[in-house]
């Protein structure tokens, strides 16, 4: 939900809420002041009527004077039970020979026995109906008048919310197009608010650490695979001349065996890593023509004796002579990973399918079930469980097709290892 | 045979100078640009081995000078993985060779044997070793004067085998040899069994010698006597 919508919601509900609750008070103090008008009005009548019927002793033909019904009755004899004298107004509905139907009424009653052994009884009705019209008539007009300030303050709180907020948003799709990778610097446009002239700050500062950090990160690691570099170079050149030393046990030579084979996993190791890093710091900027069918000859090639130790079948459709604008040496890397990778996990005897179409890069490979996840492979160190190799293949694979936007997908499907490269 | 290594990592100098002394060259080193140059302006060698990065100038400098003053030495530039432009410089001005550091002994020290070879006009275009004789020219092998049947892979062992004959060859080394440097990353070496068990065989059948002998795990060795 969008923040404006959000706010406006939340605002037309609360006024809502307040508008209901205002009504409820306003409709209960316009009704009491009627009541009180009314019950008013009785009470004159009702004082006039018993004066009276006190000093003149007959009763009058009040009709004439007040317009509403009266019934007033005279007993010549006083009543037991109204010797104490009963008086009350209440609400009762009856007929109106004006509105000529049964409207509600206000009903002053009075019961009382006089001092020279007399008693009376008065009934007093007045129609509530126009009054009870007048309290809905000012309601819906006040409702009106509710309504339409709500929709005024609604519409000019979104337009100034909107005018408000110009800068948070100019912010926030700066900042969805930065790219730590681009290494450049995040500019936010000057916000004439305090609150989101901080925010932009806090954001540029954050961002300027950010980067810089991810700088000295990938320095680290550069230089890290470069520096490790010539200490193994001279580990393994030691231990070639260790190994033409004569009279070299078995068990010597197992040792330096797995030293040896060590520092060539770490060796192997540390090139992937320093290419990686290599590509992420935009190393390889030189862009070529390059045949993929020529590099995807060249690089079984290379592999032939591999391939045929393992005893592969190698099944290469080309439909189309495909060019990619690339870098020469990591269009080659590219495919002589996909290529090892495909022949690494493989079977004895299986095969290896490569098509390649107008847009797409296709090698299947039989394999076993990875029994995980396809896609972790593309992260670093992740491996099938029980392979030997660092896990660093499909990893520069994806660096290689990110760089260029190529679209990797790996699948296991009905015993084959499927990639596939969309350019 | 003079050779001049000019290597800026002192401890790799050494086992370059100590497996090249083993062969029997005379070996001298140069750990800098200067000294290079200098070394290199009063001698005359047979074949430098210089790599790119110096500290105090580049490899490539050097052999625009070398060149101008004798262009009878073999030269191999050594140089960090994936710098084509640096191969393709160094080989364009004159370079015969050009190794990925970090590079085997025994690899350079079978280029260095076929860089000579190549450019000795007068030497014989033979090589002989008791009963075998390889024509490298045509690709050629006889062993007690019948022809030997070889794919290019096994002439190419044979080749590298007796480069550095009487020499340890790690499994590595000699799939790198054959496969080039990519094939590192398949991590996986056995494959270079079976060539090597044709090779064999293919010597034993035509009256030769077991030259090739399997050292436990590590790799394998051609002994010449």
């Amino acid at each position: 939900m969008k923040l404006l919508t959000k706010t406006t919601a939340l605002y037309l509900a609360f006024s809502l809420l307040v508008f209901i609750a205002g009504g409820l008070v306003f409709y209960q103090i316009i009704k009491s002041i009627v009541y009180s008008k009314v019950n008013e009005s009785l009470i004159t009548e009702k004082r006039i009527i018993e004066q009276q019927i006190l000093h003149a002793g007959y009763i009058p033909d009040f009709t004439l004077y007040f317009e509403h019904q009266i019934e007033v009755i005279l007993y010549n004899y006083p009543k037991m039970e109204w010797n104490t004298r009963y008086e009350a107004i209440t609400d009762t509905m009856m007929f109106d020979s004006t509105e000529n139907r049964i409207v509600p009424h206000r009903h002053l009653v009075v019961k009382n026995n006089t001092r020279n052994n007399r008693s009376y009884s008065i009934n007093i009705f007045i129609s509530t109906i126009d009054y009870q019209q007048v309290v809905v008539d000012i309601f819906f007009a006040l409702l009106i008048m509710f309504i339409s300030l709500l929709l005024v303050l609604v519409s000019v709180n979104y337009w100034i919310s909107k005018k408000v907020w110009v800068p948070f948003y100019n912010t926030i799709s700066r900042l969805s197009l930065y790219d730590i990778q681009k290494n450049q610097p995040l500019e936010l446009p000057q916000a004439n608010v305090r609150e989101f002239r901080k925010l932009n700050t806090v954001l540029t500062q954050m961002s300027q650490k950010i980067q810089k950090d991810f700088i000295n990160l990938k320095e680290f690691t550069e230089h890290v695979s470069h520096e490790t570099q010539t200490p193994l170079a001279i580990i393994k050149s030691k231990l070639e001349l260790l190994i033409q030393t004569e009279n070299l046990g078995k068990e010597q030579m197992q040792l330096i065996q797995s030293v040896y084979e060590s520092a060539a996993k770490l060796s192997r190791l540390n090139n992937s890593l320093s290419l990686i890093s290599k590509i992420d710091n935009y190393q390889f900027e030189k862009i070529e023509d390059v045949d993929l069918n020529l590099i995807t000859e060249k690089n079984l090639q290379t592999f032939q004796a591999l391939i045929n130790h393992k005893e592969i079948e190698i099944i290469m459709e080309v439909n189309e002579n495909k060019c990619l604008q690339m870098n020469p040496d990591l269009a080659d890397i590219l495919i002589s990973n996909l290529i090892i990778n495909a022949i690494i996990h493989n079977i004895q005897k299986g095969k290896i399918f490569i098509n390649i179409g107008s847009d797409n890069l296709l090698i299947k490979n039989t394999g076993n079930d990875p029994a995980c996840d396809p896609e972790i492979f593309f992260d670093r160190f992740k491996k099938a469980r029980g392979s030997d190799s660092p896990g660093l293949g499909l990893s520069i694979v994806n660096k290689i097709s990110d760089l260029y936007h190529f679209h990797v997908k790996y699948s296991y499907t009905e015993g084959y290892h499927v990639l596939c490269l969309d350019f | 045979m003079k050779v001049l290594i000019i290597e800026d990592e002192k401890e790799l100098l050494d086992s370059v100078v100590a497996y090249l002394k083993q062969e029997g060259y005379i070996c001298e080193a140069a750990s800098d640009f200067e000294t290079g140059l200098e070394k290199i302006s009063l001698y005359q060698y047979d074949c430098i081995i210089v790599d790119i990065n110096l500290p105090d100038g580049s490899g490539l400098n050097l052999i625009n000078h070398l060149k101008n003053i004798s262009s009878e030495t073999g030269v191999i530039i050594t140089s960090v993985r994936r710098s084509l432009e640096d191969k393709i410089t160094g080989l364009d001005i004159g370079a015969d060779d050009y190794l990925t550091k970090p590079f085997h002994l025994s690899e350079l020290n079978a280029r260095i044997k076929s860089l000579i070879r190549r450019r000795s006009y007068s030497g014989k275009k033979e090589i002989v070793l008791n009963e075998i004789t390889i024509i490298p020219d045509t690709f050629r092998v006889f062993v007690n004067n019948h022809e030997l049947a070889l794919t290019k892979m096994e002439f190419d062992l044979l080749m590298y085998f007796i480069a550095n004959k009487d020499r340890v060859l790690t499994k590595e080394s000699i799939a790198e040899h054959l496969s080039g440097d990519n094939i590192e990353m398949a991590g996986s070496f056995d494959y270079i069994y079976t060539h090597i068990k044709n090779l064999r065989k293919k010597i034993l059948d035509k009256g030769g010698d077991d030259y090739i002998e399997t050292i436990y795990k590590m790799g394998y060795k051609f002994k010449s006597v």
